[in-house]
């Protein structure tokens, strides 16, 4: 709690802070939402917002506002999972290379090198686009989670070869420690916040894939999400047509939760990192 | 004697912001000293008790989280007082080198790891000269290595192909390029091996007696310090606890803490056991009341504990500051 | 010798099986999924109307079958498909039959290379360059100017932002035009004014990818200045009374380039997915197009070739940055 309330001082953190907060209320509301997101013509079609429809209509026939609640929830919901599946990945390929070292460490570290220069993108679209049909929120969820723990591993990976030439590691070592709970108890102390620290990074890089791979139509379009939100209204040229608040809305709220993410990140590892906040302190 | 560098009351903090919570660390704390023309002179203390953070103060380098609290720092330079901090960037850069140079810590990198040597001395020498061609100044570098007896054909060397000694070496060359009144040097033997100490030191000392300048050494080796200093200043949390010519000070320690310093070193023939100051060194943002060293001090008098004792001359050139000599 | 030995061979064995991991995965993916790509065209085929016998449904199915590679067992695939692809050989084109795809291919590469190998290597240099003095002078106001531009720009998604430019320049104000590699209807010839249109028509989709790829470098760049200019060589030069532009450029930024580098051999990596949005958003016809129409019409001789040719193309350059690599770091080249 301490925590949180010193970097709620970082205006950056704040900012970030809250508009997540928000959007996980919308996300929250979706569960008493009046409508069902998968039915068309439930509303009047292409109203612009109203008090009746607080974002207007889709030419679907659909509610913006609770359309977007859906989205929200289906995003994020997606992006956790990418992000726990392939922090769980990252942290035992990290520890394992880290704390083991020799063959162990070359082979993973040989095949994070592997996944950081395929053009793992045109993989994804790849399978995307073969398996269109049967990719529900979840499997897209453990699709990108499967792909996106190369560089965090390399970066847990170091800070355990660092924690490794602690004196602590000897000192559990010698009073008969076994190898494993040693890794977890001592060592994920000082992994949680690096741990952390990715984790938004990696959240905000699935939620980005998956507006992608919906707008390249690789995604089921049925799904209500950010991306398909945008998809179906790029689709029926609301931009053309001058729908601004059904193109508007996923485009805004997704640039939020971009920026939103992104600032917590960066203001995570500034407070992490003590160098960086002695010359915050400099600075003012 | 010439002073060439003179500090007035000079107080530097380091001042921490630790989310909200103001923390000040007392490094340099209300410093007197004079430092002569043609001596070595040396500050001694253990590690943690400002030496280093003097130097930044008498070299004008004051970075946040450092700062300048209050004091003056006087050099003297071509017969004329300059007072550091309120000359302009520009001129306090013109009077680095040319009056004041440094040699930093043995153990650091100090040279740009990505460029040959001869480029550090070229950046060197121009941003101090002008109207010189690229090759005058390298024929300039190696004429200066070759006098103080440094193979010239290290210029073309990158620094990690030289030995820790040797980078050592270069440093002491770069700080002696252009001559300067003054050389400050912090820590330079520390992190090299006893031999190649030996020839930093000679290399240093042949330095001094023949350009006839000042050295200001800071060292924690008191052994370093008993060879090379002509006059030695003990530091102990921020403050000069004692000084004193060379000699002197290792003949009648007056201050208990210089005692301990002293006596820590091993002396031929000598198998008693060597004793060191109980205790550790106290953490410069908690400061015990009265006189820093109290708490481990076999000495200390209930006034200790309360007021602070003053750096005062009890016999001619040497200064203590401690209540015991004013209770004899 | 040791060079070799040490810096060289290393490297090289790790192309080679990267390579041969990336062909692999492309081999193995389309085989691993539920869908069969045969009985998917079939029903595609009777769904548009075709009448088919049981007789020529089975002689359709297996001319389908040796042209997508998937005759015989799993190892003898395997090995077609290596051998296939030694000929550059990735058998026809769906959509555009009977063209190779490699004639496809090698239409549209250039386009592409162009775009985006300009734009990555200028983002990389503009964008280290300004960070690295951002970075070093960080209290100067034009950095934090830069900074606050970043913070913006460097997380919005890029397809949005793409669009965006699009909807300004091309819509709003039609200064550029809305797509295409040329104007229709153009012959290329090597003249003054094709550069002109190419240049026109290239200019929004080069200016979108470099906003993005300068901010990111610029925040890449300051992060490592940001620790680089702690150095001790740094605080010396400065205690030196060297120059502070000199330290930027010769302190700073130099050593800060390195690991930079490492950074463009990966960013090289995602060339062909950059590809693939800047040129659906503005329909330049490259490898991205192609791509996206491959998708759209599951054209999978098309798509693994595409991601072939990109998995070779991409290691490669990152070999090839890897092999320069000593000669901006002196203590790799004298080991």
């Amino acid at each position: 709690m301490k925590v949180l309330k010193d970097l709620l001082r970082d205006g950056k953190f704040a900012f970030g802070f809250f508009v997540l907060i928000f959007l996980i209320f919308l996300a929250f509301l979706s569960f008493f939402s009046p409508y069902d997101p998968y039915r068309w013509n439930v509303v009047p079609r292409d109203t612009p917002p109203s008090w009746s429809h607080i974002l207007g209509t889709t030419s679907r026939g659909q509610d913006v506002f609770w359309e977007l609640c859906f989205a929200v929830r289906n995003s994020l919901a997606m992006s956790l999972i990418a992000g726990v599946f392939s922090r769980i990945i990252a942290i035992l390929v990290g520890m394992v290379a880290g704390y083991r070292g020799g063959m162990a460490d070359r082979f993973l570290m040989f095949l994070s090198d592997s996944f950081l220069v395929l053009p793992l993108f045109l993989i994804i679209v790849l399978i995307g686009s073969m398996a269109k049909a049967r990719l529900s929120l979840v499997s897209l969820g453990l699709l990108l989670g499967v792909f996106g723990w190369a560089w965090d591993a390399r970066v847990i990976r170091s800070q355990v070869l660092s924690l490794r030439e602690r004196d602590f590691t000897y000192t559990s070592l010698l009073s008969g420690a076994r190898t494993m709970s040693l890794i977890f108890k001592e060592y994920m102390p000082f992994l949680t916040p690096l741990v952390f620290a990715t984790f938004i990074g990696n959240v905000s890089w699935a939620i980005g894939m998956e507006i992608t791979l919906a707008i390249l139509n690789v995604f089921r379009i049925e799904i209500p999400s950010l991306g398909t939100m945008l998809q179906w209204a790029l689709n029926y040229q609301a931009l053309l047509l001058g729908y601004w608040w059904w193109i508007g809305t996923p485009v805004v709220t997704s640039v939020m939760l971009f920026i939103a993410l992104y600032l917590l990140s960066i203001s995570i590892s500034e407070y992490l990192d003590p160098r960086m906040r002695v010359q915050r302190i400099g600075k003012a | 004697m010439q002073t060439v560098i003179s500090t007035k009351e000079l107080k530097s903090y380091y001042v921490l912001d630790v989310f909200g919570r103001e923390k000040v660390v007392k490094a340099v704390d209300d410093i007197n000293i004079d430092v002569y023309e043609n001596e070595i002179y040396g500050i001694a203390g253990e590690s943690g008790c400002g030496k280093s953070t003097l130097l930044k103060a008498i070299f004008g380098i004051i970075d946040p989280p450092l700062r300048l609290i209050a004091g003056k720092v006087l050099y003297f330079h071509n017969e004329q007082v300059y007072d550091l901090y309120s000359l302009n960037s520009d001129s306090r850069r013109s009077l680095r080198w040319k009056f004041i140079s440094y040699v930093p810590q043995g153990s650091m990198n100090v040279l740009n790891p990505v460029v040959k040597i001869k480029e550090t001395f070229k950046d060197f020498l121009d941003s101090h000269l002008k109207g010189k061609t690229k090759n005058e100044y390298y024929e300039m570098a190696k004429e200066h290595l070759t006098n103080l007896g440094l193979p010239p054909k290290i210029l073309e060397a990158y620094p990690h192909q030289l030995s820790g000694g040797m980078r050592q070496r270069v440093t002491i060359a770069l700080a002696t390029l252009l001559n300067p009144k003054i050389i400050i040097a912090d820590e330079p033997t520390t992190a090299l091996d006893v031999v190649t100490q030996r020839g930093v030191i000679q290399l240093l000392r042949d330095i001094q007696s023949t350009l006839m300048n000042t050295i200001v050494l800071v060292t924690h080796d008191m052994g370093v310090q008993a060879t090379m200093s002509t006059r030695i200043a003990v530091m102990y949390a921020g403050k000069i606890i004692e000084e004193a010519p060379t000699t002197k000070l290792f003949q009648d320690p007056k201050h208990p803490y210089t005692r301990y310093l002293i006596h820590s070193l091993p002396k031929f023939g000598d198998k008693s056991k060597r004793s060191s100051a109980p205790g550790s060194p106290p953490s410069l943002a908690a400061l015990p009341p009265g006189c820093a060293f109290h708490p481990r001090c076999p000495y200390a008098l209930e006034k200790c504990k309360s007021e602070i004792p003053a750096l005062r001359s009890y016999e001619p050139d040497h200064k203590t500051a401690c209540w015991l000599m004013e209770e004899r | 010798m040791n060079f070799v030995k040490r810096y060289l061979l290393p490297r090289l064995i790790i192309y080679f099986l990267v390579i041969f991991i990336g062909i692999t995965t492309v081999f193995i993916i389309p085989r691993l999924l539920p869908t069969d790509p045969v009985l998917q065209t079939i029903t595609r085929l009777r769904a548009q109307g075709a009448y088919m016998d049981p007789e020529s449904t089975q002689r359709t199915i297996e001319t389908l079958q040796e042209l997508f590679g998937l005759k015989g067992s799993l190892s003898d695939q395997y090995v077609k498909f290596w051998q296939r692809l030694f000929k550059g050989d990735f058998g026809p084109s769906f959509f555009q039959f009977p063209t190779p795809v490699m004639t496809l291919i090698k239409q549209s590469l250039p386009w592409t290379a162009a775009l985006l190998l300009t734009t990555t290597l200028v983002s990389w240099l503009l964008g280290n360059i300004l960070g690295g003095f951002a970075g070093y002078f960080s209290s100067r106001r034009w950095g934090k100017i830069l900074d606050y531009f970043a913070m913006v720009i460097r997380p919005m998604p890029y397809y949005i932002l793409a669009l965006g430019l699009l909807i300004l320049f091309a819509y709003v104000f039609p200064i550029f035009p809305l797509g295409g590699g040329y104007t229709i209807g153009m012959r290329l010839t090597w003249s003054w004014n094709t550069f002109l249109t190419l240049l026109r028509h290239a200019f929004l989709p080069a200016l979108s990818l470099l906003l993005i790829g300068i901010f990111v470098w610029f925040q890449a760049m300051k992060l490592v200045v940001q620790s680089v200019k702690t150095d001790d060589f740094v605080k010396y030069a400065e205690i030196g009374g060297i120059k502070s532009n000199k330290i930027a450029r010769k302190y700073v930024i130099k050593n800060a380039m390195l690991p930079q580098i490492t950074g463009l051999a990966l960013s090289l990596g995602q060339i062909f997915s950059g590809a693939l949005i800047t040129e659906m958003v503005f329909s330049y016809p490259g490898l991205g197009t192609l791509l996206y129409n491959s998708i759209f019409t599951g054209d999978y001789n098309l798509l693994m070739g595409i991601t072939a040719i990109s998995i070779l193309v991409v290691t490669t350059s990152i070999l090839v940055i890897d092999l320069l690599y000593p000669l901006f770091d002196p203590r790799v080249r004298y080991k």
